[in-house]
């Protein structure tokens, strides 16, 4: 079973994509920082991430960079509700696989997903 | 007059009130109207008593220290507001050894985690306005800070009678 | 000659203000409307100036309760954002996010908190990027911080911040709400005075 580790501060919107991706299949795992998702990272190797932007305790730009320093060919999508352009950006170059602006539907998590791992 | 709460005269019914805005300070003397710093969260009320002279001064401090701000005419930092009050009261016949200061607010008022440097500011404010006083030779009589609520402080420029109120609760006596 | 033309300057600065602010305000609430999944309406927005002394008299008083969702403006600039409801509204809202039953909420356990905070986060960053669009300043929120009590109590901590700069405020009010007025609230945001200037500069040397 494919896993997927979703990183958002807020329980709700883990709650959100964890029921999302649970229902077709996907194993789950959640962080609430970018300090924790660099650690679990580290500790699971997830095949895919949920990244969000806007964390305490290490923002998900700076968790992106971490883990593909740690692991070039991490798996990485950022989900936020950030959606300024320069932000997209710099995850983008910084090696964002693709970029879910929040709120998000279940097709759209799903897809980002599916174009990470298949 | 206010209605009878569990003893205390509540003051938040009075026929007259005067409020204090944020960096704001009143003094009055001898006159049934009562004072009031409305919904303090961080900002910290100080409200002194010459029960003597029947003087009532209030000030509503916003920030902890004046260093490096530009001068302000009012009560916005601890460290001139104090000294300020002490000043005003007196100007209307309070003698500084006389004067029942009692202190309220300071909360910080985050539910969940506080991530802005901003919920600081009310341990800070507490801190400074105590070291203020304590510059002055002043003690505190009774003081409520703290805490993560926001409080009402009112004193009555007749009695000298406080209240502290917080949200949901009848006025108790300070 | 020269008020005359300091003047059309002045207005024009204030129009350009006020167009960045209403595009970031319709970006919010149309975030709100995704995440609610219903159409959110503006039914007021006031850019003004406030002498400090007076702030905690918005939103109907300081002694007002108020359930708010504080974030700060970190970035290339800095400021506050806070959106307010009335409690009743606030459970309202976590129900309707978490598909509960309407009337089911009627405290903010964590999982609550955590929806409001979210709901907040989704507002401020859309707010925030639509500035950032028509601007090019890098502006993000802080993680949200949720509150429940007297409306003077929630906000003076981001008004102290600012009077630090000076004994005036300058406060944008918005008002918005469903079609039928059953989620209703306020999007307050109290910018930095440099706040405004840089993202005015930017603007006319875009």
């Amino acid at each position: 079973m494919p896993s997927v580790m979703i990183v958002d501060d807020a329980a709700f919107m883990r709650m959100k994509a964890a029921k999302m991706l649970s229902e077709v299949g996907y194993s789950v795992s959640e962080a609430s920082t970018g300090a924790e998702a660099v650690d679990n990272y580290k500790a699971q190797a997830p095949d895919c991430v949920l990244l969000d932007i806007t964390m305490p305790d290490m923002d998900g730009l700076t968790a992106l960079k971490q883990i593909r320093e740690h692991d070039p060919n991490a798996r990485i999508a950022m989900v936020t509700a950030m959606g300024q352009q320069s932000i997209v950006m710099e995850a983008l170059k910084a090696g964002a696989m693709d970029f879910v602006v929040k709120p998000f539907t279940a097709e759209r998590v799903i897809g980002a997903v599916k174009k990470m791992i298949g | 007059m206010g209605e009878t709460v569990m003893g205390v005269v509540d003051q938040s019914t009075a026929t007259s009130s005067i409020s204090v805005g944020l960096g704001e300070m009143k003094v009055l003397k001898n006159t049934d109207t009562t004072l009031a710093c409305l919904g303090l969260g961080s900002c910290v009320g100080v409200a002194a008593w010459d029960p003597v002279a029947r003087v009532a001064g209030m000030a509503h401090v916003v920030l902890p220290s004046s260093q490096g701000r530009r001068p302000d005419s009012g009560a916005k930092y601890a460290d001139r507001a104090i000294p300020k009050l002490i000043q005003e009261v007196g100007a209307q016949g309070a003698l500084k050894s006389r004067l029942v200061i009692k202190i309220a607010g300071g909360a910080q008022m985050a539910l969940s985690s506080a991530n802005d440097p901003i919920f600081k500011i009310g341990e800070q404010n507490v801190t400074a306005v105590l070291e203020a006083i304590d510059r002055e030779s002043l003690r505190v009589e009774v003081k409520e800070t703290g805490g993560n609520r926001g409080r009402t402080l009112r004193l009555n420029a007749a009695s000298g009678e406080t209240q502290v109120s917080v949200a949901g609760e009848p006025p108790r006596k300070l | 000659m020269t008020n005359a033309t300091s003047a059309a300057s002045a207005a024009t600065s204030s129009e350009i203000w006020t167009g960045l602010i209403a595009g970031g305000i319709t970006h919010a609430i149309s975030g709100l409307g995704d995440l609610v999944g219903e159409e959110v309406r503006t039914t007021f927005i006031s850019p003004r100036t406030l002498p400090a002394s007076q702030v905690n008299e918005l939103i109907g008083g300081p002694e007002t309760d108020v359930v708010a969702i504080h974030l700060g403006v970190k970035g290339e600039a800095t400021g506050h954002i806070l959106v307010m409801f009335k409690p009743a509204t606030a459970f309202e809202l976590v129900n309707m996010l978490l598909d509960r039953e309407p009337g089911s909420a009627y405290e903010l356990d964590e999982l609550a908190l955590s929806t409001m905070g979210e709901m907040g986060n989704v507002m401020g960053a859309y707010f925030l990027s639509a500035l950032g669009d028509a601007t090019g300043v890098r502006l993000m929120p802080s993680p949200p911080t949720v509150m429940m009590d007297m409306a003077g109590a929630v906000i003076d901590a981001a008004v102290a911040d600012i009077m630090g700069d000076g004994d005036d405020i300058l406060v944008v009010e918005t008002r918005f709400g469903t079609a039928n007025q059953q989620i209703h609230g306020i999007f307050l945001v109290l910018p930095n005075p440099q706040l405004k200037e840089v993202l005015l500069d930017r603007w006319a040397k875009q």
